[in-house]
């Protein structure tokens, strides 16, 4: 458990487009033009990946144990089954969940201090 | 507005985007590069469909930065991660990125004065002259600010950093040497060669302010900028 909570505490913070790509990926698996169309929703067109680095960060996610290839098809026949689909690991979800929390922190400072203003509703 | 993408556009387009991705390290090109294909591929596909030619020229507007930026993050990964010896050609095309602003700078302060001393005339020239000093600016601290990313991109996974330099001296080497400090410590060459990629660096830009100063001058006693 002490390992575990180290391991995710050296994770964080974590980069934006990692953090998209967790959040995509925190519902269902999704391929990379899946992810793709998840961030750029999310985010209502404020975040907008390019091919090499969504990949890039997939494979740096891979290897950190983040998330991990599916070999599980949505539906294999509409499909193209060159496509890789990607789904969150145990260590993904748990780093996922305490940067949320970390963000959530952050957002109660900057309630605290009236950064946010009266537009914000709680 | 919904347009069908005529075939022939898209396989021209995924075609340049095949030639590009040769730009990546060979290894990560055989595992990645269907997947970021078939990405390009949907992305065309889409960006057609909602706005025609203006979003395939939108596309790849950011697919290009995108490309360059990221396929040089590959290559640091690539010879960080396996201490691996550069070929020849890596390590010409590393040298070649590392010295794209000092290259465009050159080229761009001697022809500037050039072509503005001898094509122009002096109230001709003055739009001219703020454009081309405008695109050596855009263009040396463009590839300043893509190179630092790269700088900064490559040291995350970089530990062996800390043995080569001294926290205080790190900082300046970084912004000095930049990738020329990955090819050190990746066994290719030794300090030494720092060393003189850093004489390089200080004293290139100097030579150039001796050789092109008085070339400015003359253009501006002429009257030539506003």
């Amino acid at each position: 458990m002490g390992d575990l909570t180290s391991e995710i505490d050296e994770l964080l913070p974590l980069t934006p487009t990692v953090l998209h790509i967790l959040l995509a990926l925190a519902d269902q698996e999704r391929h990379g033009y899946g992810i793709m169309q998840e961030v750029t929703a999310m985010t209502q067109n404020q975040v907008r990946m390019g091919p090499g680095t969504l990949y890039g960060s997939i494979k740096r996610m891979l290897k950190a144990n983040l998330i991990e290839e599916s070999d599980e098809r949505p539906d294999p026949e509409l499909d193209d089954e060159r496509r890789r689909y990607y789904r969150l690991t145990v260590l993904g979800r748990r780093v996922l969940a305490a940067e949320a929390r970390r963000l959530s922190a952050l957002v109660l400072v900057a309630r605290t201090k009236c950064i946010l203003g009266g537009t914000e509703a709680v | 507005m919904s347009h069908t993408p005529p075939f022939n556009v898209l396989s021209a387009a995924e075609r340049l985007y095949h030639i590009l991705l040769f730009v990546y390290p060979a290894t990560h090109r055989r595992e990645y590069g269907p997947l970021l294909a078939q990405l390009f591929r949907d992305l065309c596909r889409d960006s057609y469909r909602q706005r025609g030619f203006v979003g395939l020229v939108r596309l790849w507007s950011y697919v290009l930065t995108d490309t360059v930026v990221t396929a040089a993050v590959e290559h640091f990964y690539a010879l960080q991660e396996g201490g691996q010896i550069m070929t020849r050609r890596q390590h010409w095309m590393i040298l070649s990125l590392a010295g794209l602003p000092l290259e465009l700078g050159m080229l761009l302060f001697i022809i500037n004065p050039v072509f503005m001393g001898q094509m122009l005339t002096p109230n001709a020239a003055q739009p001219i002259g703020w454009l081309m000093t405008a695109a050596v600016f855009i263009l040396v601290g463009t590839t300043y600010v893509v190179q630092r990313r790269i700088i900064v991109l490559s040291q995350l996974s970089d530990s062996s950093s800390q043995a080569v330099c001294g926290r205080a001296s790190r900082i300046a080497w970084t912004v000095l040497l930049g990738p020329f400090r990955s090819i050190a410590l990746n066994g290719h060459r030794g300090k030494g060669f720092l060393f003189a990629c850093s004489i390089l660096l200080l004293v290139l830009p100097a030579a150039l302010l001796v050789f092109v100063g008085p070339a400015i001058v003359t253009v501006l006693k002429a009257g030539l900028y506003p």
